[in-house]
């Protein structure tokens, strides 16, 4: 016994002697690690809106392996093969290289001046006409800078970013049910979670990392129930424990059959709502704050919504609906609801996503950890570049909009611009703005210019013959594109770009969950590319010296002006604009925004330290600063009332209340009929990103899934004589596209309907899909029109 | 009767919560933590039950890491 | 219902088809399907099994079977690893080859490697009937999976051939990504000391996924069986991101 005394003693010796060293390691900064000459440095990933973040390693000046983060909290160490491959995004051979500028039909390499020189001259020209259409790739500071440039600086509140067709529709969903955009939850949920619901979401492909963090709770013994409700099977369904496929757009109505089980069982959560909600229907003509609405006057609304007839309208047993209601009426479980283009692809998205929020506070299934409905985003800072920084047309920084006159003094303080320099109207969401830069001026075409960055809508517009190849034949139409590599729109445009990626400039993201990551240069981007960020900046001091008073603030200084040891530094030259840290310069300026709609973020330099912090990251009193998980719930969010447990404090009727909507189903716009018999569906798969403008660059993803498809019922592909793997012409009222059929392919439509993967930029899914869009949101429908199909020769 | 040292990184956030669970575990002793590092002694009745141990200390909620300092294992023979 | 002799004949040429069209699915690389003997078996077979595949599912899943092994079959295949320990370390030239075929099938040193055989798109992954234990397909080794199990082995893993029915690929477009490569051996103290791992732990936690008798020659352990590899072969705190030291056992 003595000896094993003495034994054991000594491995505590041991121990703790270590742990001592280990510690002292680690609260020395943080250095870069360098293994065999590979120095690695953390990096939010490029790819999706989950937010994982990596380890670079560069070795001569490249980046030559990448590893999943250890002290991420989103994921863990873990990847999905994007991420891993992610290095592999930055070295296709056929990176833009050069500033290219059509003459006679042709791009040719010009230099950086003669495109500066351009661009500012065609804004100089007409400044009204010009737009900026940037992305939920953007990273903050750049998104910030655009901003600035056209509300702060021309004046004129023509930016609109792609993430209108990705999340707006989850944003009037947040904006009309909390009064506040963003999720109330985290991730964390995901952890905590008895039940997941994945709404026409497929996160087993489409946020893997996020599907896996759940899922492998399984494998450690926990049970997980996952719902999959859904228009077609998919790599989710296969881990599901019940699938419900409904007929598309009828999600409206499965969400209200479980709201009408609740209250016809008596099974709702009274003291929840009754202590934090209050009841909202349409008003006429339709706001997004609608009117309000008594307990009676819902109750009744929603009664008609049996579990009968809302089988009958969405085709989901009845007994299925019930199964719904039982798990909703159950408080002993936490239940998660994840949604992502389902939801806000559709053109009652705005609706949909408050049916969604209206069960869980009904239901009481709110604001306990995994008990949550989370919205998840496709692009790495949808969140953080477009709804944090307000790169939208009707909006300004920090959840301000440009109608409200205050909120356009904060911007003008901030900015240090002349009063009334922002603009109390509106500019045009992406569907307009393509249209009107596809109609001649003299027809009410007022948009001439276009500057394109971080995006590729030549391929990502719904209705391309509308919206996109029309204006490529008005005289007068001038389109610049800022990119990394060759795309559907570069290929048509006037003046293309050569950008930075990723980690070859600095850069800010922030992720579906509220987390805000930051990452520094690591390599320096290839030929003249430089970063979009130096081409706002560089543009904005060209308009400056063409005596555009807009450039300058009430000092008379440059709009982005930057002081080092009291002189100015010419960041608009590139050969200085490193000289600062320009991302930290505007993203200290963007941080005094964040105060208002308590999305409070901490200085830039905490974000060097962190894989990422959740907003609103308040300063304690010891000076550190906390990030907060659950928002609204008054144990960890430092805004919320101590008085109540769940403090709805940016209500839109200002009493701490969230809305419980009544959104009746109503039908799409367009469904299948004789001409058109199938149901078309777009989407991803997990290999490709987006246009697969990256991804189909990267060997290894590009071999896993070489092209684009379309996938059909076997039974309907019989029907029409098609076998597998056989050629088809698809059409739609708007366009027609060639592909193969694959059936029983990597997802499985119902009878009636189809589904085509947008990644393939030389078959266009785009051609066929409708351009109709949310009332509210103004995002449109990308997941239902209607197509015929026909075997070809 | 293999006795381990080991380390355990734990998220600062949640030291607590790991201190709690191994208090909960009869065959681990903790020592004094320095920062988010735990020194603990194991002592589990055979190897591969220690390295189950420590397997399962990996996966403790909150735990990052798991470091072997040293494993004594000369009792087995007895 | 047929009478019991002809349900069992049945059931053999099934099964004969059934590992008939595995290998298939497994040699697809080769284009050619071997020729391969019905497995004829006088046991017990069949006694509380699965039911068998049909002809017809059998013809619609003409790729990517690996899954679709039936159950009593897929013993065989993992019996067939020769678990035999080498005589002694592996010589240089092995190492270098299995270094050079790991190369082949991953981006850079530490990526998930491509799936190098057709797989069954269709389904959830049967990836661990020969990836949990590690089997013997045909001559062919099946790895044992190198790191705890993770329910989603498409979320890292890419295909290596179009998954599809049909259809043009998309515009193939050069990479110049250069990879890391392996720094090769562990560094040793001194001649004679066990070498320290030149590779990081995670996701590589099960040594004998690659050391042991499913791993490729050049990499086997010579003393399988010492269990704990981890009591003499140090890990690197740098690789495992544990620390930010740029002090590292690693090195040629």
């Amino acid at each position: 016994m003595q000896r094993r005394d003495f034994i054991r003693s000594s491995a505590m010796a041991a121990a703790t002697l270590a742990a001592t060293r280990l510690a002292a390691e680690e609260s020395s900064a943080e250095a870069p690690r360098e293994v065999d000459g590979v120095r690695f440095q953390k990096a939010p990933c490029r790819f999706c809106g989950t937010g994982c973040h990596v380890q670079v390693g560069v070795k001569g000046g490249k980046v030559v392996a990448i590893q999943g983060d250890a002290k991420a909290e989103v994921n863990k160490g873990l990847l999905c093969m994007k991420g891993y491959h992610v290095g592999l995004a930055l070295y296709g051979k056929d990176r833009l290289t050069k500033p290219l500028l059509r003459k006679n039909g042709k791009l040719v390499p010009i230099s950086w001046k003669e495109a500066i020189d351009t661009i500012a001259e065609r804004i100089q020209a007409d400044p009204k006409g010009f737009a900026m259409y940037g992305s939920g790739q953007w990273t903050i500071p750049e998104g910030y800078a655009a901003n600035k440039l056209v509300k702060g600086g021309l004046g004129s509140n023509q930016v609109d970013p792609n993430a209108r067709l990705c999340m707006a529709s989850a944003v009037t969903g947040f904006l009309s049910t909390y009064g506040v955009d963003e999720p109330a939850g985290c991730y964390d949920d995901l952890d905590n979670c008895d039940v997941l619901i994945t709404w026409g979401n497929n996160p087993a492909e489409m946020h893997p990392v996020l599907f896996s963090r759940v899922m492998d709770r399984r494998s450690r013994g926990e049970r997980v129930k996952l719902i999959d409700i859904g228009t077609r099977r998919t790599r989710t369904t296969e881990f599901a424990d019940e699938y419900l496929e409904f007929k598309p757009q009828t999600d409206l109505a499965i969400a209200n059959g479980i709201a009408q089980q609740l209250i016809a069982r008596g099974a709702w959560d009274r003291d929840f709502v009754e202590k934090n909600c209050a009841f909202r229907e349409q008003d006429e003509p339709a706001t997004l704050n609608g009117k309000e609405m008594s307990f009676e006057a819902y109750k009744q609304a929603i009664a008609s919504y049996t579990p009968e007839k809302v089988a009958e309208i969405s085709g989901v047993p009845a007994a299925k609906i019930r199964m719904l209601a039982d798990l909703f009426a159950d408080k002993s479980l936490k239940i998660t609801s994840l949604w992502c283009m389902g939801m806000n692809q559709h053109t009652r998205g705005t609706a949909i996503n408050n049916l969604v929020h209206a069960v869980h506070l009904l239901s009481g299934h709110f604001g306990k950890p995994g008990d949550a409905p989370t919205s998840l985003t496709g692009q790495p800072s949808a969140c953080g570049t477009v709804r944090e920084v307000g790169t939208l047309a009707h909006a300004l920084p920090g959840g301000r909009v440009v109608a409200n006159a205050d909120h356009r003094k904060h911007a003008e303080e901030i900015w240090n611009v002349p009063a009334g320099r922002v603009s109390a109207k509106p500019g045009y969401h992406t569907v307009e703005m393509w249209k009107r830069f596809s109609t001649p001026k003299d027809q009410g075409g007022d948009i001439s210019t276009i500057w394109v960055q971080v995006t590729n809508p030549g391929q990502t517009l719904p209705n391309l013959n509308q919206l996109f190849f029309p204006s490529r034949k008005i005289p007068g139409k001038f389109l610049i594109v800022s990119d990394v590599y060759p795309t559907a729109t570069t290929e048509h445009a006037d003046l293309v770009l050569p950008s930075a990626l990723w980690v070859e400039k600095n850069g800010v993201f922030g992720n579906s969950e509220r987390r805000t990551q930051q990452w520094f240069k690591m390599v320096k981007p290839p030929g003249e590319a430089r970063d979009d960020c130096w081409q706002l900046i560089a543009v904005a001091h060209r308009l400056l010296e063409l005596g555009n008073e807009g450039m300058k603030d009430r000092d008379g200084k440059f709009l982005f002006h930057i002081e080092k040891d009291g002189k100015e530094v010419p960041i608009w030259d590139f050969a200085h604009y490193y000289d600062v840290n320009v991302d930290e310069h505007l993203f200290e300026e963007y941080r005094k925004f964040t105060r208002l709609k308590h999305k409070d973020l901490a200085p830039y330099e905490e974000y060097t330290k962190a894989r990422g912090l959740r907003w609103p990251v308040v300063q304690q009193k010891d000076g550190s600063w906390r990030e907060t998980k659950f928002r609204f719930a008054s144990f960890d969010d430092p805004y919320a009332e101590k008085s109540r447990p769940i403090d709805f404090y940016h209500s839109t009727t200002h009493d701490h209340r969230a809305q419980i909507w009544f959104r009746p189903y109503e039908p799409p716009p367009e469904s299948p009929d004789k001409e058109y018999p199938f149901w078309l569906c777009t989407g991803r798969v997990i290999e490709h990103w987006h246009t697969g403008t990256l991804t189909m660059r990267i060997p290894q993803l590009r071999r896993s899934m070489p092209g684009s498809y379309i996938e059909m019922h076997p039974d309907d592909a019989h029907e029409l004589g098609i076998g597998n793997g056989e050629r088809v012409l698809v059409e739609s009222r708007r366009g027609k596209l060639e592909l193969s059929v694959w059936l029983n392919g990597r997802g499985r439509p119902p009878r009636g309907s189809t589904f085509i993967p947008f990644f393939d930029e030389t078959l266009l899914a785009n051609l066929l899909t409708l351009e109709a869009y949310d009332p509210f949101s103004k995002q449109p429908d990308y997941k239902k029109c209607a197509v015929r199909i026909r075997k070809v020769g | 009767m293999p006795i381990s040292g080991l380390v355990i990184t734990t998220r600062s956030e949640r030291s607590e919560e790991v201190l709690a669970a191994l208090r909960l575990l009869p065959d681990v002793t903790v020592g004094a933590a320095q920062g988010r590092k735990l020194p603990v002694v194991t002592e589990a009745p055979t190897l591969s039950a220690a390295r189950k141990l420590t397997e399962a200390l990996m996966r403790l909620p909150g735990v990052d890491f798991v470091d072997v300092v040293s494993v004594d294992f000369q009792d087995e023979e007895l | 219902m047929a009478e019991p002799g002809t349900s069992r004949r049945g059931w053999q040429l099934a099964a004969a088809c059934v590992v008939a069209v595995a290998f298939v699915g497994f040699f697809t690389g080769l284009k050619q399907p071997p020729v391969v003997a019905p497995v004829r078996d006088t046991g017990e077979l069949g006694r509380g099994a699965d039911p068998t595949p049909s002809y017809r599912d059998l013809r619609s899943r003409d790729r990517g079977v690996l899954g679709d092994l039936h159950p009593s079959q897929v013993q065989r295949f993992l019996d067939a690893v020769d678990r035999t320990p080498p005589k002694g370390p592996p010589d240089e030239q092995s190492f270098t080859e299995a270094i050079a075929a790991r190369e082949k099938t991953r981006a850079y040193w530490g990526a998930p490697p491509s799936i190098p055989h057709q797989v069954n798109d269709t389904r959830a992954p049967d990836c661990l009937t020969c990836h949990e234990k590690g089997a013997n397909i045909a001559g062919k080794l099946a790895p044992r999976m190198s790191h705890p199990r993770y329910d989603s082995c498409f979320q890292c893993h890419t295909l290596s051939q179009d998954p599809r029915a049909g259809g043009k690929p998309g515009i193939a477009r050069e990479n110049t990504f250069e990879g890391w490569k392996s720094p090769g051996h562990g560094a040793r103290a001194w001649d004679g000391a066990p070498p320290t791992m030149p590779h990081p732990t995670r996701m590589r936690e099960t040594c004998i996924s690659c050391h042991g008798p499913t791993g490729k020659v050049g990499l086997r352990t010579s003393h399988p069986e010492r269990q704990n590899c981890v009591q003499c072969h140090a890990s690197s705190a740098t690789l495992d991101q544990r620390t930010s030291s740029s002090d590292t056992p690693t090195g040629r």
